[in-house]
Order: C-alpha cells, then structure tokens, then sequence
C-alpha cells in the first residue's frame, strides 16, 4: 500500500509513504488565484446544520464565521459533555469530526448561495494528522480549512484547528463526493 | 508529445514520486495489481499525472482503463488533443 507520512520518502511495504505534498502546494498557488473573496458571515443554529449532514448530538461546529469558494471558518464551544469528549478534553476523532464539519459547511454555504444543490461527500482519508494537543472542555476552538486540489471525484483540503491562538492540530482530509466531477466552485 | 515520452515520464513519476520498483512496472499487467496500489492510491498518481501533463482526468475516461499500457495511451491521447 502506498500513504502519506510527513516527513518521510521512503516506500516500504506496511507503511509507504511518498512525497507528493510539493505537488498539492504548486496546485494549491494556481487555485489560489482563482479564489473569491473571503466574506464574514454569522451561520449557526438551525442554519448551520442544515449545510451539513450531521445532526446533535454529533455537531461538532457551532458557528460558521467565514467563508469562500475554498476556504472556510468555524468556531465550537467544545462541551462539557459531548460524544466526543474523553476526560476532560475534546478527543483526536473530535478534532477530526469538527475540520470535516468545517468542510462540510463551507462548501455547503458556497453551493446554497449560488443555488445549487447541497452534495453529500465521504470522508475517504485522513493524511498527516498532528496534534499538539487536545483541547478542554469548556475552552472554544477556532477551525480552518482550505481546499487544496481536486482529483477525479475526490477533493482535497487541509484544516487546522486553533485555540487561544495556537494551533493544536492540522490534518489532510479526502472527500469524496460521488455526485461531484465538476470544480469545488 | 510522443508516446514513448509519455511512457518515460509516467515511469519516471511511479518510480522517484511513488517508489515503484522499475520491475513492477509491467505494461500489459493490471495497473492496480502490478502496481500494488488501491483506487485511493490512484487519486495520488492522477493528481502528479494532471500537474506534469496539464490536463484534467475525467473519471468515467478511467474506467476504460485496466492496463498500464491503457493508461500511456489515454495520457498520450489526451496531450496530444
């Protein structure tokens, strides 16, 4: 099998892995060019959940602050209690739920403002995932992602999280949406 | 571009970008099986494909391809329209 493992080239037969973040980065200036306008805007509560396809108790955003054709924002509150929550702390599968989330509403924002119909995507993989670590309870997160390049039916974004100002994590997420050949845009 | 251009590059990405073994590279074998990769991997190898030869793969074109001999000529058709 062949993954991707920041940090290392070689290929080897339980954990491959290969460098082919460079390629992103370069697809990643072209788009950026092309980008909207990042715009503020205040989406949440019956709103939100409606851009994307989780319903409470498995929410995991609580507002959606900012927003382009590739690039998107949300705060969270991070509970006292949630299905996520693990000792104190939102757990490593909160922080992933919450960037997916974060996709999810971005996208779903930018498509419902042009009109067009809300997809359903899949998460397909999670590359690269760092945690320095995990935020508690109580405490409120801060969440980017940004659409890097899209492949076939899969499209690829990298989010990372913030809290007090830090970034506490940062993954790659694959989605794959079965209705999607065309653009993000 | 000429076909045998496309070939080298092809092997030339599988082999420094993916660490294919030159030995695995076997024309007329299955692409998937020869190649030990799965359909994810392939999302890898179409987005290195697109940013070296400059054109989008469509998905449905894909399916027509089993081979990595299929593939030299789909990559070779669509640079040479």
């Amino acid at each position: 099998m062949l993954r991707l493992v920041a940090g290392t080239l070689k290929r080897t037969a339980g954990d491959g892995t290969y460098p082919i973040q460079n390629a992103y980065l370069i697809m990643k200036t072209d788009l950026t060019s092309q980008e909207t306008a990042v715009q503020s805007v205040s989406v949440s509560g019956e709103e939100l959940v409606q851009l994307i396809a989780q319903k409470p108790p498995m929410v995991m955003i609580d507002k959606l602050v900012s927003v382009s054709d590739h690039f998107s924002e949300t705060r969270y509150s991070v509970p006292e209690v949630s299905v996520f929550s693990d000792d104190g702390q939102l757990s490593e599968a909160g922080l992933v739920e919450n960037m997916a989330q974060t996709i999810g509403a971005g996208s779903g924002f930018s498509r419902r403002q042009k009109g067009k119909e809300l997809l359903t995507g899949f998460i397909t993989m999670i590359k690269n995932l760092k945690i320095e670590r995990l935020p508690d309870c109580g405490s409120d997160i801060r969440t980017e992602v940004r659409f890097q390049y899209q492949a076939l039916n899969f499209r690829i974004f990298f989010g990372k999280v913030f809290s007090d100002n830090q970034q506490i994590a940062e993954c790659e997420i694959r989605v794959y949406s079965p209705d999607q050949e065309e653009e993000l845009t | 571009m000429q076909r045998e251009q496309v070939v080298a590059k092809i092997s030339e990405i599988l082999i420094d970008e993916f660490e294919i073994e030159p030995e695995q590279i076997m024309p007329d074998e299955n692409m998937l099986e020869t190649l030990e990769i799965d359909s994810l991997d392939l999302v890898d190898i179409v987005v290195l494909i697109e940013k070296h030869f400059g054109f989008k793969v469509v998905t449905e074109e894909m399916s027509d391809i089993d081979t990595l001999n299929d593939f030299y000529d789909y990559v070779h058709n669509r640079t040479a329209s």
